[in-house]
Formats: C-alpha cells, sequence, structure tokens
C-alpha cells in the first residue's frame, strides 16, 4: 500500500463504514422490490386504507373506472353459479317485489297484466265449465216453450244451451268505448257505433275516473285496491276494463257475452304490452301517441253479429208448430216415464224380497225390468238359489216373463270373504228386534252366540251359516229366548170368570206366538200363570179368587188347542193394595229345568 | 288539442267550488254548497294563440278530522291551493298541501290563491301575502283573487295554463 491509499483510508474512514452501510441497504432494497411475495406483503395492510381515501376523495373517477366491469362482473359470476345467486337473491326478491308492489304499483301490473289475464282465465274456464255443466244439467229438466225454443236454437247454433240463457233478452252491443288515462283520467281515444260522437267525451272520462277513486276510498275495506267492474244503468252497462296505466270504458246495451270480454281483456292487454309506456307518460296531448294504431285494435268490438229478436209475425206459426210438436214429445216422453216408473217399481219389490230372504241376501243380485219381462243377473254359489231367487220373482211379480240369467259361481274362499259374509249375513238377522247374535269367527271355526225366540229360527240360522262357503265347523251357543209376553189379564171385584175383551187378549197370544205349537217352537219353555187378588176380605176367600182365576185362564189356553203340559199355575199372589192392579192373572214364560 | 287536469285543493269554505264557477261560468253566488268528494268542469284556457282543454277538479275541502283523498291527486298537470285570506288557519294549512303535491312522482306548477280578498283592505292583504311567500319557496306564483268581485281568477288560471305547457319558466 502506497502512501496516497493509506491517506485515502484515513480520511475516508467514517465515509467508508457509510458507503458500505449504504451498500448493505441497496442490497436488501433491491432484492425486496424484485420479490413479489414481499411486496404484496407489505402493501396488503394499506390497500384497504388505499381504496378507502380513492372512494373518499376520488368517488367519481373510482365509479367510472369500475362500473364497465360490474356487469361483466356480474354475467360471469351468475353464469357460473345460477343456483348460488338465486339461493342469495330468493329472499330479498319477495320484499322486493312487496316494495315495488307498495310504490310502483302500475308498473308491476304492467309487466304482469299480459300474463294474468290468460293465467286467470285459463283456471276459471276449468272452475266455471263445471258449473256450466250443471247449469246445463240442471237446464234439460225444465220444460217451457221459452225453454223449448231455446232448445231448439242451441241445438241449431251449436252452442251450450246457458250461454243462450245468459243473453236472453238482448244480445249485448257496444256503442262507444273509450281509452282513458289512468291517472289523471284524461281521454286518450273514443270509438263509436255508429259515428255518433259522445259530446262531452273528456268529462265523461274525467268523471269516471273520479267514481273509480271515489269508490275505492270509501267502500274498500281494507289496504287492498278493488277496481270498479262496471256500472249498470237502465238496459246499458258501462263495463270497465282495468290495466295500470289506462282503462278502457264500454257503453253496451244490454250483456255482452263472457266470450267477448276475454277478447276485451285480450286486446287491452295487447295494447297495454305494446304502447304501455308511451301511455303511462301521456301529458295530455293526443299526438304524442299511435292513435292510428291502437284504434285499428278497437274496431273489431264493434262487429259483433246482430242478434235481435226475430219479428213477430214469423215467430207466430213457428210458436204454433213449436207446441204442437211439444204436446206430442211431452205426451211420448210422459207415456215412457209413466212406463218406466212401473218398471222401477216392480223391480224395487223384487230386490226387497230378495233382501228378506236371509240366503240370498249374501249375494249381488240385480233386476232389471223392461217390457213385462224380468232379467235376473248375479253370481251365486249353489243351484238351489238361483231357483229361489226365481221362485221369489214368480211370487212378487207373477206377470212377468223371467230371464233367469245368474250364473253359479265358484266363490273364492279366503277368511276375509268368509268374515264378509258372515258379517252380512248376522246383520240381516239383527235386524229382527228379537233376535240378537254375534259370531266368532278363528281358525275356520263359526262360534254363534246369542238368542233366537224359537226353535224354527234357530234350525234356520244353523242352517244357513254352516252353509256359508268357507265355513267348516260351526259351534252353536245361541239359546232360544222365547219373545217377552209382559201380559197381564185384569180382573173386576169378585171377577173370577173370562170375559170377551180378556178372552180377546189370550187369542191374540195364542195367535202371535203360535202357542199352539208351543213345544216345537219353545222347546224347554212352558207359560206361567199367577194368579192375583186383593186383600180386601177375608184371606182364605182371596186365595180361593186368585186361583179360580188362573185355572179359568188355564182353561181357555187349552181350549184355544194349547198343550195342558204346557200351561202352570203358580202359587197364588194376595197384594196388600186394592187396585185394579191386584186383581189379575199374570202371564210369563218359564224355562222347564230338565 | 291538448288536455289538462286541474286539481283544486284547500281547506273547506276557501272559495274552490266559487273560483272555479267565476273562471267557468263567469257567475258567483253567495249561498255555501259544501262540495261532497269530487267536482270536474271544463274550461278551455286561451291566452294568445294558445288554447288547451282544461279538466279541472274541484275536490272537498279537508278539514282537521279527514285529510283529502290523494287518489284524485293522482295524474295532475298544475295545481291550485286556494285558502282563505279572512282565516289564518286555512293559511297555515297552505304548507301541509303544498308538501302532499311535491311527494307525487313529478313536480309540476302549483299556484296558491289566496281568496276572498274582497274582505279586507288591500294594504293587509299585500302584507299577508308578503308573509306567506316567503314561507313558501316552492310555488309558482300567489294570487291574490275574488271569486266574487273576479279579480286575479282569470289571470290565475292563464299562468298555469301556460306553466302546464311549459312556458314561461
Amino acid at each position: 500500500m502506497n502512501d496516497f491509499d493509506t491517506l485515502r483510508g484515513l480520511l475516508l474512514h467514517q465515509e467508508k463504514a457509510a458507503i458500505s452501510e449504504l451498500e448493505h441497504t441497496l442490497a436488501t432494497l433491491l432484492k425486496e422490490t424484485r420479490d413479489p411475495d414481499l411486496i404484496i406483503e407489505k402493501l396488503t395492510p394499506l390497500f384497504n386504507g388505499l381504496m378507502h381515501h380513492t372512494i373518499e376523495n376520488e368517488r367519481v373517477q373510482f365509479l367510472e373506472t369500475f362500473s364497465p366491469i360490474i356487469s361483466d362482473l356480474l354475467k360471469e359470476t351468475i353464469q357460473g353459479s345460477t343456483d348460488d345467486i338465486a339461493k342469495v337473491m330468493a329472499p330479498i326478491m319477495g320484499d322486493a317485489i312487496k316494495e315495488q308492489v307498495r310504490t310502483q304499483k302500475d308498473t308491476i301490473v304492467d309487466a304482469l297484466y299480459p300474463v294474468m289475464g290468460n293465467m286467470i282465465s285459463k283456471y276459471v274456464s276449468g272452475a266455471l265449465k263445471d258449473t256450466l255443466d250443471e247449469i246445463n244439467a240442471k237446464v234439460q229438466n225444465s220444460f217451457s216453450s221459452t225453454a223449448v225454443k231455446r232448445k231448439i236454437k242451441a241445438r241449431i247454433k251449436g252452442v251450450s244451451e246457458s250461454e243462450l240463457l245468459f243473453q236472453e233478452v238482448h244480445a249485448g252491443e257496444i256503442q262507444t268505448l273509450f281509452l282513458i288515462h289512468k291517472a289523471s283520467g284524461l281521454l286518450i281515444l273514443q270509438e263509436n257505433r255508429n259515428a255518433k260522437i259522445i259530446v262531452e267525451a273528456d268529462m265523461v272520462s274525467s268523471m269516471l275516473s273520479a267514481i273509480r277513486s271515489f269508490v275505492n276510498e270509501w267502500i274498500a275495506q281494507s289496504d287492498d285496491t278493488f277496481e270498479l267492474n262496471a256500472i249498470d244503468y237502465g238496459d246499458s252497462k258501462i263495463y270497465l276494463e282495468v290495466s295500470g296505466c289506462c282503462y278502457l270504458a264500454l257503453m253496451v246495451r244490454g250483456e255482452i257475452r263472457s266470450e267477448m270480454r276475454q277478447n276485451i281483456t285480450k286486446v287491452l292487454s295487447e295494447v297495454v304490452e305494446k304502447y304501455g309506456d308511451t301511455i303511462s307518460k301521456f301529458n295530455g296531448d293526443t299526438s304524442t301517441l299511435p292513435l292510428g294504431e291502437i284504434s285499428s285494435k278497437m274496431k273489431p268490438f264493434f262487429e259483433l253479429e246482430d242478434t235481435k229478436v226475430s219479428s213477430p209475425s214469423s215467430s207466430k206459426g213457428l210458436m204454433i208448430v213449436l207446441m204442437m210438436s211439444a204436446l206430442l214429445i211431452l205426451g211420448a216422453f210422459g207415456y215412457t216415464q209413466y212406463l218406466s216408473y212401473i218398471e222401477e217399481k216392480q223391480e224395487q219389490n223384487i230386490l226387497q224380497a230378495f233382501y228378506h230372504t236371509p240366503e240370498l241376501n249374501l249375494y249381488r243380485l240385480s233386476v232389471d225390468v223392461n217390457e213385462k219381462e224380468a232379467l235376473l243377473e248375479g253370481t251365486v254359489p249353489h243351484e238351489r238359489l238361483r231357483i229361489i231367487a226365481e221362485s221369489i220373482v214368480e211370487k212378487e211379480e207373477p206377470d212377468l216373463k223371467i230371464d233367469n240369467r245368474i250364473v253359479l259361481t265358484v266363490p273364492v274362499v279366503t277368511p276375509e270373504t268368509v268374515y264378509q259374509l258372515l258379517e252380512m249375513l248376522t246383520k240381516v238377522y239383527n235386524s229382527y228386534n228379537s233376535i240378537h247374535v254375534a259370531f266368532n269367527y278363528t281358525n275356520e271355526i263359526v262360534t254363534l252366540k246369542g238368542e233366537v225366540p224359537n226353535s224354527i229360527k234357530f234350525e234356520e240360522m244353523i242352517k244357513y251359516y254352516s252353509e256359508i262357503v268357507g265355513v267348516n265347523k260351526l259351534i252353536i251357543e245361541m239359546r232360544i229366548k222365547p219373545p217377552e209376553i209382559n201380559q197381564n189379564i185384569t180382573y173386576d171385584i169378585a171377577q173370577s170368570t173370562l170375559n170377551t175383551s180378556q178372552q180377546e187378549i189370550i187369542d191374540l197370544l195364542v195367535k202371535n206366538f203360535d202357542l199352539k205349537n208351543m213345544s216345537t217352537l219353545y222347546e224347554g219353555y212352558r207359560l206361567k200363570l199367577t194368579g192375583y187378588a186383593d186383600s180386601s176380605g177375608s184371606l182364605e176367600k182371596n186365595r180361593h179368587l186368585a186361583h179360580k182365576r188362573a185355572e179359568n185362564v188355564k182353561h181357555y189356553f187349552v181350549s184355544l188347542g194349547v198343550n195342558n203340559e204346557h200351561v202352570f199355575i203358580d202359587k197364588e199372589m194376595i197384594l196388600k193394595s186394592d187396585g185394579r192392579k191386584a186383581r189379575a192373572v199374570k202371564i210369563v214364560w218359564e224355562k222347564i229345568d230338565d | 288539442m291538448i288536455s289538462k287536469k286541474v286539481v283544486l285543493i284547500g281547506d273547506f269554505s276557501t272559495g274552490k267550488t266559487s273560483l272555479i264557477r267565476r273562471f267557468v261560468d263567469n257567475q258567483f253566488s253567495d249561498a255555501y254548497l259544501s262540495t261532497i268528494g269530487v267536482k270536474i268542469s271544463r274550461k278551455n284556457i286561451l291566452w294568445e294563440e294558445n288554447e288547451i282543454q282544461g279538466l279541472i277538479w274541484d275536490i272537498e275541502g279537508g278539514t282537521p278530522m279527514k285529510a283529502i283523498n290523494r287518489s284524485y291527486l293522482l295524474g295532475a298537470h298544475g295545481c291550485i291551493v286556494v285558502a282563505d285570506i279572512t282565516r289564518p288557519q286555512t293559511l297555515e294549512s297552505l304548507q301541509d298541501y303544498i308538501e302532499v303535491m311535491q311527494q307525487g312522482p313529478s313536480q309540476i306548477p302549483i299556484v296558491v290563491a289566496l281568496n276572498k280578498c274582497d274582505l279586507i283592505e288591500p294594504s293587509h292583504a299585500d302584507e299577508i301575502a308578503a308573509g306567506v311567500k316567503v314561507k313558501q319557496n316552492k310555488i309558482e306564483e300567489l294570487y291574490l283573487t275574488s271569486a266574487k268581485e273576479g279579480s286575479g281568477v282569470e289571470a290565475m288560471f292563464e299562468l298555469l295554463g301556460r306553466m302546464m305547457i311549459g312556458e314561461g319558466e
């Protein structure tokens, strides 16, 4: 090292240190600025502040820069994930629409109006069709000369009668049409049949608008707004068809058909769709609107066919012809009605007889009586039942020819069918007052319990139940219980012989209960007679009296043919009272113990 | 012909119906028949070579119990708010009516009529007018009118007509 360098080193010692420090710092700096990750790390905390500052101070420029991108951004996002966006938007949509309806109702109405009409009329006509069908059915049954005329007219025109009904008086004719700006009530367009211009049309349209507002304010109950649909006066009507920005007022003589009404709605919605915007901006200057185009859309309303009532003279001749044919038809109709009434009664009769025959009751049989012939149809499991059915018909309606088409089937036997048949038969039997029976069906064994009034019925029931297809074993726990007699014969004081009216009582008993055949019918039962006397007088005498009374009753029973063995006289009873009840003979059933 | 809807609003018995009657029929009657709902009159408004058809809606006067039916005000192209210069209460109501009109979707010309000024001294009338003008800065013009004598009525309708067409801004 030479002296110069040493001198330089000594002089620039501090500077050297500074320089090497600077070199170091510079190197680090260079490194950092070349390292993107590091730059990002450093800038990130500042970013929000930067944005905030920009938006605050340079808002307009910021917006200008970003707005072109926003719509593209949205488009990208929406295309990519429609479902997610929809999910996010969905909760807001309801409220958004609500808000829109609240503040800008007319815009929404105009937007939906073209669609709503079709939606609703489609739904309504579907619902209405049923009503119309009903009306038609009812109308079929009416029978007056106007009704006949209308029916014929309907057939000729190929239209449903009820539609003609709607225009009975005159057909509706549109006389004048106004298209009115809804908000201001100013008249946009006027069309007239017969070129008869209404002079104060502007006044009329303003007043109509005022009426609509008035009615809505005073009559609408809640926040809903409703529309005035029509104003009736005399035989004319002003129909109002309202959309969002405008409405139609039609002056009509008579009634217009529902399909015309639908046409009106349709045309108005077309006008609204096409010219709605222009119309809503209407400021009173009609030169700003394409009146010619709108007018041409409305013209068809005036081309309605004229269906006036025909002149009197020709209708009279028609009336006479109609009356004659009506009478003829009436006569023929009446006769056929009568015949079918008779036939129906016969059918009912036969079916009732079937119902009351327990064996047949289980099987579905039908009877059709036509021209003196009874057609029997149905299915039964035995030939015997076929024959029974036929014989019933012969008995009930002897002068009918019988066409017996009842077929035999091998019925399908399942526990369910057996149960059903058991149920049906039991129901039939229980419909008799004196029979109470119940069955139990398990493991193909049927157990019958209950009370039956006599042995004949008892045997019959066993037979029918066991005949049910599928019943293999029948256990009888039924018992015969004769129906209650509850009959007392009452006497005058000291009387013991029977007078005629008392004898009649016993006659009836014997007849109703068939007591002559008591032994077979009510096996195990006998009649028990108890003689009563009151306590006036000596006990001995009263006893004798009571016994005599019972004896005479028994005697009479036997004289009528009742078996002596089956009438038993019980110990006489002496009662403390002296009323008529104390002077009697009581007759009850008694079970004979073996 | 251009048609415009003009509405007259204001407290009851301020002279709305009379103003219209003066304008349309050029008549006046002292009898007071309260208007129910709305009454519509038609009169062509002319000035210079212009003519517009005015459909004038005379709306029943508001009371403390009953506010006016806003649906009548829809679609109006011009408005006249009427007060009875002899009843201060009606002057105070002016503010409310003007606010209602300003709530509409578009700003329409509003004119104030201080009616029945035949009943007070002209100087007093001017005083009151000045007081009202200070408070209301959104109105087009203020008129001192007398339906009875006819002063100010024609001029008022004429001005409103111009404003509705868009002249004289």
